[in-house]
């Protein structure tokens, strides 16, 4: 029987433990996946992961379903794992610079998600951070310097930065091997 | 970059099994489940009991003093007739000027001589069995004469008591081997209180045991869908629900405890066992599946699915099956009786109940459709789907009330329940409330 979203709702509202483990256990790969691309290693992933569902059951009695369920379980995973990163690290952000720093989506269309998840496990910090909200999250810079902290030029010239750098280790892991 | 997002929209890493167990652990520090302590619900019916019970008490206590303590002043002034007087305001209450018997040691007449030194039921008797009297007495047995001019007291409430004359009766000869006479010289006091009758506390309890078949059924009611869970396949659902089902009977037992608050009114607790019943039909064969006669059950966690009807199918209910949903429920009742007796027969009481009970589920089979309108399926475990939580019922009823013997009462009363709130757990979607008319028959012990 598929799972419904609003019995489960209801039952991790009334913190009911079998609708918390459904509820668990029908996203927790999804959001493992989003806790994958914050952080560079995976028990450091699933702590995240369970920081934030943590506080999914806590948050719930206040879900109101103005967007998708997921979505707002997704952002929740998102702002743990920039928490999580603030508590352990400072993130060096430099001044803005701007540099043509796009991929070419066809390179991105070759390479598998695990892969693209192993370079971006070598970004610095902070620019895999953006990347991610920006990229791939799809939040705006305005977003991301409210989350971080930080000022939205900031959250640009990661960006830039950032994207920079996938491109080279993309260049340097596939196109030089492509070329060879 | 565009691809980028494509290519982790879907993304997932499994998590390793223990994950969950870890965020149990967490769970249960961080976000314990409370439980549910159904025994404060017994204060409910303990607000209205334990002062009931003060009440009952300290006004039976109130009721004996005034006579407890003229027979105390009695004794005190055939014990010690030398006591010194206390009472201001009361002088001279007590005066034995003569009391004089003479009898043979185990003489009948002079046990109940003695008698009258000792309780007050034979010293009321010795003053004209006045209710409200108390002659203050003594007698000297044995050819034993006492003489006291003494002024005894009386330790009590002198308010409460005035003079009203003095007696004296005429010696009295009994012409028995060896012959009795007696001689009497006192003062009638008369209690301005009354004392009233002393009730005892067996009067004031009933236990019953009862019975009640009856009807019943689990009423459905379509809820106001909030934003949460704004599913028309939902609604459908509790329509379905509505059109298939049809009261069913059912039954209540259990036993009452009954407290007396005056000659009419009666306080009611006790722990009721009740089955609502509703017969479920649905069709195994809807018109737009061909698959047979045979109902393919499979099991999934708690729930036993039929998924040969969906919710689009036509329920004929011509030639559809039936299954009796049953609901097993626990009731603790508290309950106002009014009795009054009739004119013709003082034994028979009309008798008219309103009050509510606090219930909670304790045990269900029943046959329902899915919250994904799959198809229909069967629980009968609580805390699978669908899961309920605990509720109030109104009870209303009246009938007749027998007193066939001195402590034993035998009842007859039509009643109604009502849930007025709602079973259902997730009452977002899904409000059930259960009914039941029913005739409840009972033997009652008073105690």
């Amino acid at each position: 029987m598929p799972e419904n979203n609003a019995e489960l709702i209801e039952g991790c509202q009334q913190n009911n433990r079998k609708s918390q483990e459904r509820l668990y256990k029908k996203y927790a790969g999804l959001m493992l996946g989003i806790c994958m691309r914050y952080v560079k290693n995976r028990a450091e992933a699933e702590d995240v992961m369970m920081e934030g569902f943590m506080k999914v059951y806590k948050l719930i009695s206040n879900y109101t379903a103005t967007g998708s369920f997921e979505g707002w379980m997704k952002r929740i995973m998102v702002y743990t794992a920039i928490e999580h990163y603030r508590k352990m690290s400072k993130m060096p952000f430099d001044e803005f610079q701007s540099h043509d720093s796009s991929v070419d989506d066809y390179v991105i269309d070759s390479i598998s998600a695990r892969d693209i998840l192993k370079l971006m496990d070598s970004m610095p910090d902070g620019y895999r951070m953006i990347v991610n909200m920006y990229a791939i999250e799809g939040y705006t810079h305005k977003e991301i310097a409210d989350a971080m902290g930080i000022s939205e030029g900031t959250s640009k010239s990661q960006l830039n930065r950032g994207k920079l750098f996938l491109k080279k280790l993309i260049e340097k892991k596939f196109l030089t091997h492509t070329k060879n | 970059m565009s691809s980028l997002k494509e290519k982790f929209d879907d993304y997932r890493e499994e998590p390793q099994y223990a994950s969950w167990q870890q965020l149990l652990q967490r769970l249960s520090t961080e976000l314990p489940v409370r439980k549910k302590r159904r025994y404060l619900l017994w204060i409910l019916p303990l607000f209205f009991i334990g002062p009931l019970t003060a009440w009952w008490f300290f006004s039976t206590n109130t009721s004996q003093p005034l006579a407890q303590q003229s027979e105390n002043a009695i004794q005190n002034s055939t014990a010690t007739p030398e006591a010194s007087v206390t009472s201001a305001t009361l002088q001279n209450t007590v005066k034995i000027n003569e009391a004089m018997l003479k009898s043979a040691p185990n003489n009948p007449s002079n046990k109940a001589a003695h008698g009258a030194s000792t309780n007050t039921n034979s010293t009321n008797q010795s003053a004209n069995s006045h209710p409200n009297t108390v002659a203050t007495a003594t007698t000297q047995t044995n050819s034993t004469t006492l003489t006291s001019e003494n002024n005894n007291s009386i330790n009590r409430s002198t308010a409460a008591i005035k003079r009203v004359e003095s007696i004296e009766r005429e010696p009295l000869v009994i012409h028995s081997t060896p012959p009795i006479v007696t001689a009497f010289k006192g003062e009638l006091l008369v209690l301005t209180t009354p004392i009233k009758p002393n009730t005892t506390v067996e009067n004031k309890f009933v236990l019953e045991i009862f019975y009640a078949p009856g009807i019943s059924n689990m009423m459905i009611k379509t809820p106001l869908i909030n934003n949460i869970i704004s599913s028309k396949t939902i609604a459908s659902n509790v329509s379905l629900r509505k059109s298939i089902s049809k009261m069913g009977f059912g039954y209540s037992t259990g036993f009452g405890l009954k407290m007396d608050l005056n000659n009419n009114f009666r306080v009611k607790t006790g722990y009721y066992f009740t089955q609502v019943n509703q017969t479920i039909y649905y069709n195994t064969e809807p018109a737009n599946c061909h698959c047979g006669s045979s109902i393919a059950l499979s099991q999934v966690a708690n729930i036993t699915e039929l998924d040969m009807l969906n919710i689009g199918d036509t329920i004929s209910k011509g030639n559809s099956n039936s299954f009796t949903n049953k609901y097993s429920l626990r009731e603790i009742p508290l309950v106002i009786e009014y009795a009054r007796p009739t004119l013709k027969y003082p034994n028979l009481n009309y008798v008219l109940n309103l009050g509510m009970s606090y219930m909670y589920m304790s045990g269900l089979n029943i046959i329902t459709p899915d919250a994904d309108n799959v198809g229909f399926m069967k629980t009968t475990k609580l805390g699978g789907f669908p899961t309920y939580k605990d509720a109030f019922n109104v009870i209303a009823g009246g009938g007749l009330l027998f007193r066939a013997k001195r402590n034993v009462e035998y009842m007859i009363a039509p009643q109604f329940k009502l849930a007025v709130t709602s079973l259902s757990k997730n009452d977002h979607w899904l409000r059930e409330y259960p009914w039941q008319m029913q005739v409840a028959f009972g033997i009652g012990k008073r105690f």
